[in-house]
């Protein structure tokens, strides 16, 4: 009844689509980090303007689809103009996405830091910048590891929506084989053990590196 | 030991208020180097907000903070307008300042060396070299060298507050201020705290605690301040402040520390 031989026949593009998605997710990951951090210092900041900013930035992408936000990505560009190719553009509209998720999360994991710790590095005559580099962000990043890595996990899932604008990802290969050859099942069932496959190294590599930071 | 020309602190007029509630009413208050002053009074009396006063960790709005002579946390700028001052030079006239809080504040992601040696490397330019030597000096003078490679959760609460305060030792601060250092302690750690208190105290660090450890107070301290509603109400020698108090507010205080330590034996 099923027929995975036909998977096999396509092995290599489905292998090249899980590394379409692969390095598109994580370098998203990795721009949304950056940004992230920057929204949420936005966020903790004392300036109004600035923190109302982030703030809406924040709101806005946590309360509209992925799937919207790609489109507008990828339509509007070229209607002022811009014109990127579809990476790009996927690029770009995941960064902005997963980094309103993570400076959530990197915010609670700068609020949980005791205010006593900033002071005696202040008292200590440390500037801002080595209090923050220091003292904050290694208690931060690994505090937050767990759910840094859920929101890893979480965008490689959610990546399967650049299919739509015709990024050559794992779930477009799967598509495009699935009705050519008519064996929707075999090549759906194939991608969902690689993305599970993708998903669990990203969760593997996670608890590893706690379990190297967590040494007391 | 070197001269000194100013007040190690000097405390002018010093008000400070949190919206309506005025904490501060005006602290007048001169220490010497090398004086070991004791602050007590009950709680919101103000006594820990005025030490936090000392070193600009709470902005005061009244009065003046002199450390060393120097006006702390505010200046004159080109108009000759009175403001805050920048934080770092906040922190450069602070820098022989420092202080030991009650919930210790040790970096918990750092082992118990790498505390010390944080600030030596970071601020005070040292080399790794010269920042271990330091860092292992001070850590030997309050006990605590054969745990360098812990981290401050696997500490107990006494063993912390001993690394806080050697690590504060690293610095080599000419002031130190204690804010209700064995507060959060279990009884039976308060001593070995105070033991390290006492010697810096007998090796002429000039120390202002704030403390609930009445017997401490009386044995270590030169000059004993009592803090009711914001302001000085006694101040003096211990042992004529401890037997013989003026105002009814400090015989009230001292009483009801005396029943609560009477009922033991």
């Amino acid at each position: 009844m099923f027929d995975f031989s036909v998977v096999l026949k396509y092995s290599d593009s489905l292998l090249n689509g899980l590394w379409t998605t692969a390095w598109i997710s994580i370098l998203s990951i990795l721009i949304g980090f950056v940004l992230g951090i920057i929204l949420c210092l936005g966020r903790l900041s004392s300036h109004t303007f600035i923190q109302y900013f982030c703030r809406t930035y924040i709101s806005a992408i946590r309360g509209a689809p992925l799937l919207v936000q790609l489109a507008i990505i990828f339509y509007f560009l070229p209607y002022w103009g811009i014109n990127i190719p579809p990476i790009a553009a996927a690029i770009i509209a995941l960064s902005m996405n997963t980094a309103a998720f993570q400076a959530e999360i990197l915010r609670d994991g700068f609020q949980v830091i005791p205010l006593g710790q900033k002071e005696a590095a202040w008292n200590y005559g440390y500037s801002s910048w080595q209090s923050f580099r220091y003292i904050e962000l290694p208690q931060v990043l690994r505090n937050t590891l767990p759910s840094l890595t859920n929101e890893t996990i979480d965008i490689i899932k959610n990546s399967a929506l650049i299919s739509t604008i015709a990024v050559t990802d794992l779930m477009r290969i799967t598509q495009t084989y699935s009705s050519t050859t008519y064996r929707p099942i075999e090549f759906f069932v194939t991608a969902g053990v690689l993305y599970l496959l993708l998903t669990s190294c990203i969760s593997l590599l996670g608890r590893y590196i706690e379990s190297r930071l967590t040494t007391h | 030991m070197k001269k000194r020309s100013h007040k190690a602190i000097k405390l002018v007029d010093l008000k400070k208020h949190y919206g309506d509630n005025q904490v501060l009413k005006g602290i007048n208050l001169d220490i010497n180097y090398g004086e070991v002053v004791c602050i007590i009074g009950g709680s919101g009396s103000g006594k820990s907000t005025m030490l936090r006063c000392m070193n600009f960790l709470e902005k005061y709005d009244g009065g003046e903070v002199q450390i060393d002579g120097k006006l702390i946390g505010y200046g004159s700028d080109a108009q000759g307008n009175f403001q805050l001052a920048p934080s770092q030079i906040v922190q450069k006239d602070l820098s022989e300042v420092c202080m030991v809080f009650q919930q210790f504040n040790l970096w918990p992601h750092m082992s118990v060396l790498e505390n010390v040696m944080s600030p030596l490397i970071l601020v005070h330019k040292f080399s790794k070299k010269e920042a271990k030597e330091r860092a292992l000096k001070v850590l030997n003078k309050v006990d605590m060298a054969h745990k360098i490679d812990a981290y401050p959760g696997q500490l107990s609460g006494g063993q912390q507050q001993r690394v806080a305060i050697a690590r504060s030792l690293g610095t080599e601060p000419k002031i130190m201020l204690f804010d209700e250092p064995t507060s959060a302690l279990d009884p039976e750690l308060v001593g070995e705290v105070l033991k390290v208190m006492k010697s810096l105290a007998q090796d002429g660090m000039t120390m202002v605690i704030v403390t609930h450890e009445m017997g401490f107070a009386a044995q270590v301290s030169d000059k004993v301040i009592f803090l009711a509603k914001g302001l000085i109400e006694e101040q003096g020698d211990p042992k004529i402040l401890f037997t013989q108090p003026k105002s009814d507010n400090l015989k009230a205080f001292l009483s009801t520390w005396t029943e609560r330590n009477s009922g033991i034996v």
